[in-house]
């Protein structure tokens, strides 16, 4: 795995202050934008409303005027005191009073048959006239509040009898010489236009003027006016929200939302009341982006305080990592220097900050731990190599005390051994034995201390000391083995658990008698390579049962006859597969010598068992030791 | 073979292509200076006047046609067949004048204001056999336009809440036809004639208003109105499945250049398949005239127009521009059972260019 490149303190100290500016300027900016937004919003709100409020009263001042004026007249008409002179007299100061008054017509019931007169301020002065030839009665000026007797303002409309001009009309009912009529007085549209139009607010806002039936009679596209309704566009731009707001807007009241980004045009807040007189809406329109730029103004420069924060914190933060860095060198070699095994390195003076003076002492009392440790290891090493050298004597002693192959003179011409002891560690708990108890009886031993280490080792020199000393007066194996047994139950060794075949061959007569004490089967095999097993056992291994009874047993030798003995490292030797080299496999061995040369023997089972073996597990010793009688002196 | 041209243009129309329309309309054109009219009374008459406008090639026929209502969309087809030379490929002049509500269609035709014009059928043959004989040149709207709207309230949802309410219904020719429908349904409402302004619906002046899908309706939806919140009644959908507009002009004229309203006819049917093909020309070329004439232009509810009436001249199996004897008896069983009418005029007298369909 490749090793992270580790970042030095100033870049990590960079990054997370980054990391966190930014999340703390991000929640800042949107809470920012969020409250002050609400209330410049609040704000616009209030000045757009004082706005609309202010052009619809501008606006309804002279509808106002009209009204009151139609009303007057009405009641004129209805006392029915007037001359046509007086009335045009009335009519005529009418027009003086209110410059927006352009004509005003008296229109009598069609069955009485008197054409409507009309009445008209023209270059100055006052002139009537009758409008004849036209089905005034279904005009909508006439027969709306002739047939729902109200009073009725009507949509803009092309006045083409007498001036000519797009006019707005206020018409009521009114009695007119006993007969129902209607009264209606003119203005031009153009006198309610001028006032939303002259609506500027902020960059690009703009007032919008609508009818009843949401008609568009001011707008900054001159092209809509008086041709398309607030619907129409909507329907022209296929967008159904348009209509929405065009709904709430001629719904007679008052109100201020957000229209959003559509159709290319910006997103924009709509403040819109009706007009109190004929219920037309006065909108005012303005651009979110202009409504809010004092808000967009103060997100930029929070945003880039932020940034000249953070650069110049990001600097201070590198020009004093750089300066701790300088002061750390020292240290940081220092460390270096322990880390690579100098414990001694002396520690520098380190800079005057709480942490390194931590990092200091820290580092201090490890180096001295560290000696201490060190100390300790070269004096336990000291003591184990001691040790060492003492078990490596022992294990010489111990090599001493196994008979040396070449050591044949016991009997010569009478019998041959080979044995081979091959401790798992520097000492071992195998041992085997043999010696002369007289001129004619040898007796051989092999055996297994359970255990290993010193005290297995030590085991086994007391054994064969003891066996030495105490086989010649006993003549019997069974009587040898219970004697060692006693031994080792009296001393109560830590490893005496002894497993042992001990034979004596009486050697003019190839007589043997051997007693197997808890150890692996003996074998004897003749130079036909026939071979004999002999797995009967005649107790329990020695120095467990204090009263250990142990019994013997007879076999006849014939010259040529080799007898095999093995420890259990033998057939117990495993494989990396875990499988036992086992009795089966030594049998094998023993049934293809070459030849029965007790050497031969013993080296062909030692290599059959190495090839089998994984030496690196094998945690076993091993010995075995063969013996070929020859007879009685005379082969 | 002389009305096989319109069965065959309707065919290809009510297959929706109109492309093959237009083809199919310049083949058929030529054979029809050749073969028209043969049935008829003025069969020799119109051959004798069809032979001296060949004749006359270098000299054009002139025609006048007066739109019954102010210059929009109901009358695209002969804008665009004036527009695109279709008129003037048959060698007719043809001057589109200024209609209106003070330009009735019926005093210019008795006046000799105007050459043709465009009637509601009802109307024609009301005309035609009470005060001077007219021709039915083609049937422009298959379908009935006609319609009652009112706001829709707790007693306005069905045909029966009609009872007492005040229906605003349009003066003059324009009317007459409703109010036969009205006489029909037995209903006892009031009517007020108005001048089709459906300001008086919006101010709740009345109750319901006479208006037409193609027109006035979309003037009710562009003021803020709902289709949900409006009680429409259609009448073709109570029964009053009677084809509506056509092109008529007098018999005198007729008989004199039978020829001429011949390729009138065809090439006025033709601007209306153009018209419907490339519907953005034919709105640029109505705008345009609108604005020559200082009307109100708005493109939305032209667009709204062509469309419908699009459904209306088009929709129909029958034929475009045919007048189908079934259709022609419809409308006089019911004049003749209004008593509006008391000899009704033959069949193909009434519309020489008729041919029984199976």
């Amino acid at each position: 795995m490749p090793k992270k490149q580790s970042r030095n303190l100033a870049t990590h100290l960079i990054i997370v202050t980054f990391a966190v500016l930014v999340l703390v300027f991000a929640a800042s900016l949107l809470v920012t934008r969020h409250f002050v937004g609400q209330v410049m919003l609040e704000h616009a709100q209030n000045d757009l409303g004082f706005l609309a409020h202010n052009k619809t009263h501008q606006i309804e001042i002279d509808m106002r005027k009209l009204e009151i004026q139609g009303k007057m007249l009405k009641e004129l008409l209805a006392l029915g005191t007037l001359d046509e002179r007086e009335l045009f007299s009335f009519i005529d100061k009418q027009f003086i009073e209110n410059n927006q008054l352009r004509s005003v017509c008296i229109a009598q019931d069609p069955i009485v048959g008197t054409p409507p007169v009309i009445y008209q301020f023209l270059a100055g002065k006052t002139i009537s006239k009758k409008m004849d030839g036209a089905d005034y009665q279904f005009m909508d000026w006439y027969q709306i509040p002739d047939l729902t007797n109200w009073e009725y303002w009507s949509e803009p409309w092309y006045d083409t009898y007498a001036t000519g001009r797009i006019l707005v009309s206020y018409s009521l009912p009114v009695q007119v010489a006993g007969n129902r009529g209607i009264l209606r007085l003119d203005m031009p549209l153009e006198s309610l236009q001028r006032v939303a139009q002259q609506v500027k607010i902020y960059k690009t806002g703009y007032a919008i003027l609508l009818t009843n039936n949401g008609t568009i009679v001011t707008h900054p596209n001159d092209s809509l006016l008086m041709n398309y309704t607030f619907f129409d566009l909507a329907e022209e731009l296929g967008d159904p929200a348009l209509r929405d707001l065009g709904r709430k807007m001629c719904s007679g009241r008052t109100g201020f939302l957000r229209f959003p980004e559509q159709n290319k045009h910006p997103s924009s807040w709509y403040y819109y009341m009706p007009l109190q007189t004929n219920q037309w809406t006065l909108a005012i329109v303005v651009p979110e982006k202009e409504l809010l730029a004092d808000l967009n103004k103060l997100l930029w420069v929070f945003f880039f305080s932020a940034l000249g924060a953070f650069l110049v914190m990001s600097g201070v933060i590198y020009v004093s990592s750089l300066h701790l860095n300088y002061k750390m060198k020292p240290m940081i070699e220092s460390f270096t220097r322990i880390g690579s095994g100098d414990f001694q390195t002396p520690i520098p003076e380190l800079p005057h900050i709480r942490e390194s003076e931590i990092l200091g002492e820290a580092v201090t009392a490890m180096q001295n731990a560290l000696h201490k440790y060190v100390e300790n290891i070269r004096l336990v090493t000291e003591e184990k190599n001691k040790i060492l050298d003492e078990v490596i004597f022992a294990s010489a002693i111990q090599r001493n005390l196994v008979p040396k192959n070449t050591d044949q003179p016991l009997s010569p011409g009478r019998i041959s051994s080979f044995g081979i002891l091959e401790p798992a560690g520097e000492i071992g708990g195998d041992l085997y034995d043999y010696f002369l108890l007289d001129q004619d009886t040898y007796c051989f031993a092999i055996a297994d201390v359970v255990g290993k280490g010193i005290v297995a080792a030590m085991t086994v020199t007391m054994v064969t000391t003891l066996l030495r000393s105490i086989a010649p007066g006993q003549g019997k194996p069974e009587l040898i083995l219970k004697r060692v047994n006693s031994f080792l139950i009296e001393n109560n060794l830590e490893s005496n658990f002894v497993t042992i075949i001990l034979g004596i061959i009486d050697l003019p007569t190839g007589s043997m008698t051997f007693s197997n004490s808890g150890h692996v089967p003996l074998y004897i095999i003749n130079p036909a390579r026939e071979l004999r097993k002999y797995s009967e056992t005649h107790s329990t291994a020695l120095g467990i049962l204090k009263n250990l009874k142990i019994g013997s047993e007879r076999v006849s030798l014939e010259p040529g006859d080799t007898i095999v003995v093995v420890t259990d490292g033998v057939t117990e030797a495993m494989s990396s597969n875990e499988d036992f080299f086992g009795y089966a496999r030594l049998e094998a061995v023993l049934e293809n010598l070459p030849q029965t040369h007790p050497e031969v023997t013993a080296n062909a089972i030692l290599t059959e068992v190495h090839a089998f073996s994984n030496q690196a597990t094998h945690k076993d010793d091993i010995s075995i030791l063969a013996i070929e009688y020859l007879g009685n002196g005379t082969l | 073979m002389n009305a096989n041209w319109y069965k065959q243009l309707s065919l290809a129309c009510s297959a929706t292509s109109l492309r093959k329309a237009l083809l199919l309309i310049c083949s058929v054109l030529l054979l029809l200076s050749l073969t028209a009219c043969r049935d008829c009374d003025t069969l020799a008459k119109r051959e004798t006047k069809s032979n001296a406008v060949v004749q006359e090639d270098t000299t054009t026929v002139k025609i006048r046609f007066l739109p019954k209502w102010l210059h929009q969309a109901q009358f695209a087809g002969v804008y665009m067949a004036n527009a695109k030379g279709y008129y003037r490929d048959r060698g007719l002049s043809v001057e589109i004048q200024y209609g209106g509500p003070e330009h009735s269609a019926t005093t210019s035709l008795r006046d000799g204001y105007t050459d043709i014009t465009c009637l509601n059928i009802f109307h024609a043959i009301r005309y035609s056999e009470q005060e001077k004989p007219l021709v039915y040149l083609a049937q422009l709207f298959q379908k009935n336009p006609s319609m009652l709207i009112g706001k829709k309230r707790t007693d306005l949802n069905s045909l029966e809440d009609l009872k007492g309410k005040k229906i605003g219904i349009w003066g003059g020719e324009y009317g007459e036809h409703i109010q036969l429908f009205l006489k029909d349904l037995d209903l006892e409402t009031e009517s007020v004639r108005v001048n089709w302004s459906v300001n008086l619906l919006l101010s709740n002046a009345i109750d319901l208003s006479n208006v037409m899908s193609y027109n006035e309706y979309h003037r009710i939806l562009m003021a803020g109105l709902d289709p949900d919140e409006l009680f429409v009644l259609l009448f073709k959908d109570i029964g009053y499945d009677v084809v509506d507009d056509g092109l008529v002009t007098t018999r005198e004229f007729y008989e004199n250049n039978p020829q001429a309203c011949l390729d009138f006819t065809a090439a006025t049917m033709q601007g209306w398949l153009y018209a419907f093909k490339h519907p953005e020309e034919a709105l640029d070329e109505i705008l345009r005239i609108m604005r020559q004439y200082h009307l109100p232009a708005n493109r939305n509810h032209q667009a709204w127009m062509l469309e419908v009436i699009k459904d209306l001249i088009l929709d129909y199996p029958e034929g475009i521009g045919v007048l189908s004897r079934n259709d022609y008896d419809k409308v006089c069983d019911l004049m003749e059972k209004h008593k509006v009418i008391r000899n009704r005029i033959d069949y193909k007298r009434f519309y020489p260019f008729a041919q029984e369909t199976k």
